[in-house]
């Protein structure tokens, strides 16, 4: 995933945004529009359990990250900041 | 009227036949191995079916060779092998693999030249299960296929009940089969559900499922026809249920809404009551979603007494095959008067608070249940009934 | 059993109504279609339209479907709207999807995550809704519907087991109504099988009446619900008096054994 080194942290937190609508399915949403501190789950983006597993994949295929443990994940899956915040920092080792 | 049950035909990673299974049960503990029907980068242990009883053919036909094992066994211990012109007889089997155009080969084919062989096809739209099983047994009345995932095998005998019921057919032949596959081996992993040890339902260390393979499948008719061809009916169907979470593709409702309307269903139709039941043969699959939620709902509705168990740590999660294999142990299990040991388990979940039996167990009372939770939040009760 | 509602998702669009306008407007020639990985091969195939799977309310609830998972929510949902079944009715109400190949399309996109990403790097998503009974779980899950729910796979008489079925469970009390419909779907794969095993018809008409040894056919793809139930409505449209599959067709229909 050499491409993905150097790239910002706004610029990772806006492809992850738009990761999440296309993956998710989530059409009526705007990428631009989803706020940077946005909650996934629950009162937030309303993602769910199957949700979560999606998102495991797709970082493996754009950022060449593997989670493997789901409590982790709760905890990187809070919210669009923790999330890009985790990518920013694994993609830069 | 009463549905009898007249033959049991059983395969799995436990062996072939009632016998085989028995012999498994007591011996405490179930096999599991590494994948070999197929080639996959993914460790996660499986319960395959010994190679003696269906060999590696390669050739799309697994599922339909484990269910026509199965329906031989059942309709020779009905006493029907020769007889099947001479009555109406149904098929209704559950499966999930067997229902999908998905040959891995054929596509990766079409992928590169936009064209496929031709074999793959004709075995697909040849090989529809229920109607494969009708045509070799040579069965001639109303046939159906059941697809709804984990409760197949439930649901088809569901449905064979309602035939037997409406006079639709005399005899119908009814269970479930699927073959280990690689389609769902890499789906259950994606979902993260898969465990990479063997499997540990109702455990507070359950970390996932086990996939496993083969058939299960009873002969249902009415007592009278049964009685009237000079058959002794083994053991009884006396209820079934069912209902839908409406809540989510893959999880199950977190209070067990449709199960425990699905169960109170079965009783009602058997005209019994919880303390009725003499053991549950549950779904147990050892997912951390299922477990805490069958057995909350059993908890629930039997009391911290109940006898349960689950016998996917001797054959894995057979998928469209459980409810029809698990059909047959919750039979087997009333027939013998005793339950095997619920492998994997040590420990209660507090969240369950309810632990399956560690040790072979007797068992007494004329009911049973059998449980199956699908994906898409479908829930199924069997009661099984000695008289 | 009493037929209270219709729903379809088909080539001309969605709903009864719009299937009586095609009825009544008479035939279109259906659309020529490349196949993707053959574009100088095409076959005429009745295709739904992306643009009538589009119902921001109901699909919010089942964001995830997929075009077969779809079809069908849309016309279950339509087919009880069609009813007028009032809402605190639906607890009495079972599902019954038939299908002949399920939700092939999807299966082959899972396909094309195993070859592509291995494995282990497959789309859990893609899984859930290849799983044969998906489409009616969105439907339960759109509709709030807790009631028994099969969906059966077959290539014969697949809807008419349905609908026995669904009279059964009605006449046997195990529900009040059944939402009780078909859905298929022609992918790209499909369209490739279909034009190597079916004669296809050139001038993309099908002839019913036209007795001839080699059937031309036309592929399509779509979706039909109907709600029956046990009691008769004002505006129903019909009664179904009875059912009947079998081999021996015409001594059925005949009453004979």
């Amino acid at each position: 995933m050499g491409e993905q080194q150097g790239k910002s942290l706004p610029e990772i937190r806006e492809e992850l945004k738009k990761l999440l609508v296309e993956n998710l399915a989530l059409d009526d949403i705007n990428p631009e529009e989803i706020k940077d501190n946005e909650i996934l789950f629950n009162d937030g983006l309303g993602l769910d359990s199957l949700d979560a597993v999606e998102i495991v994949v797709f970082l493996q295929r754009n950022f060449g990250l593997e989670i493997h443990d789901m409590e982790q994940g709760q905890k990187i899956f809070y919210s669009i900041g923790t999330l890009a915040n985790y990518v920013y920092e694994n993609i830069n080792q | 009227m009463k549905i009898a049950i007249t033959g049991i035909g059983i395969i799995s990673a436990a062996g072939r036949g009632v016998k085989e299974t028995l012999a498994t049960f007591k011996s405490g503990s179930g096999n599991p191995g590494q994948v070999s029907g197929f080639s996959t980068d993914l460790s996660y242990p499986v319960f395959e079916v010994k190679n003696q009883y269906v060999p590696e053919h390669k050739d799309g036909m697994r599922t339909i060779r484990l269910a026509l094992i199965a329906a031989e066994e059942a309709v020779t211990e009905a006493g029907l092998p020769d007889k099947l012109s001479s009555y109406r007889v149904g098929v209704c089997l559950g499966t999930t693999v067997a229902s999908q155009l998905n040959d891995i080969d054929f596509y990766r084919e079409y992928r590169i030249s936009g064209t496929g062989p031709a074999e793959p096809v004709d075995r697909y739209l040849n090989g529809n299960l229920a109607e494969s099983i009708a045509r070799k047994l040579q069965a001639d009345g109303p046939q159906m296929t059941v697809v709804n995932a984990c409760s197949s095998g439930s649901d088809a005998i569901g449905v064979a009940a309602a035939w037997l019921k409406s006079g639709l057919c005399d005899i119908v032949i009814a269970g479930g089969a699927d073959e280990l596959n690689r389609v769902p081996f890499c789906g259950f992993g994606s979902l993260g559900i898969l465990s990479a040890s063997v499997c540990r339902p109702f455990d507070r260390e359950r970390r996932g499922l086990n996939l496993g393979e083969g058939a299960g499948i009873l002969v249902l008719e009415s007592e009278d026809t049964a009685r009237n061809r000079g058959i002794e009916p083994l053991l009884f169907l006396s209820g079934y249920g069912s209902a839908g979470d409406a809540y989510h593709l893959t999880a199950p409702h977190p209070e067990g809404a449709g199960l425990n309307v699905a169960i109170k269903s079965a009783m009602a139709e058997a005209g019994i009551n919880p303390k009725d039941i003499s053991f549950v043969n549950a779904h147990g699959t050892g997912t951390r979603e299922n477990d805490k939620v069958e057995g909350s709902t059993l908890l629930k509705i039997f009391g911290p007494e109940i006898k349960f168990y689950s016998t996917k740590g001797f054959i894995g999660h057979t998928l469209g095959a459980a409810g029809g294999l698990e059909a047959a142990f919750t039979a087997m299990g009333l027939k013998e008067s005793w339950i095997p040991a619920s492998p994997g388990f040590k420990s209660v979940d507090d969240q369950i608070a309810i632990s399956p039996v560690t040790k072979i167990t007797p068992v007494k009372g004329s009911f049973a249940l059998s449980t199956s939770l699908a994906f898409g939040g479908i829930n199924s009760a069997l009661i099984i009934s000695l008289e | 059993m009493n037929i209270t509602g219709i729903g379809t998702v088909f080539t001309r669009g969605r709903g009864i109504n719009n299937f009586e306008t095609a009825l009544i407007k008479g035939w279109v020639p259906p659309r020529q279609q490349s196949y993707s990985l053959l574009p100088d091969k095409s076959l005429p195939v009745y295709t739904v339209n992306k643009e009538d799977l589009v119902d921001k309310k109901l699909l919010k609830k089942t964001r995830r479907a997929d075009k077969f998972s779809k079809m069908a929510v849309l016309a279950a949902s339509d087919a009880l709207t069609d009813s007028g079944l009032d809402a605190d009715k639906i607890e009495s109400t079972g599902i019954i999807v038939s299908t002949a190949f399920g939700p092939h399309a999807t299966t082959f996109r899972f396909l094309d995550d195993i070859i592509d990403y291995g494995d282990g790097g497959v789309s859990p998503i893609l899984f859930s809704n290849s799983v044969h009974n998906a489409a009616a779980s969105y439907i339960a899950s759109a509709l709030n519907i807790h009631g028994p729910t099969l969906t059966l796979t077959q290539f014969k008489s697949s809807f008419h087991q349905a609908l026995i079925l669904a009279g059964l469970w009605i006449k046997q009390q195990r529900c009040d109504n059944v939402l009780v419909g078909s859905v298929d779907e022609c992918g790209d794969v499909m369209k490739y099988i279909c034009a190597e095993r079916l004669e296809i018809a050139g001038d993309g008409k099908i002839s019913p009446f036209r007795f001839s040894s080699v059937t031309q056919a036309v592929p399509g793809e779509g979706s039909v619900f109907f709600l029956v139930g046990k009691q008769a409505r004002p505006e129903q449209y019909c009664k179904i008096s009875s059912v009947i599959t079998g081999n021996d067709l015409g001594a059925a229909l005949l009453g004979q054994p």
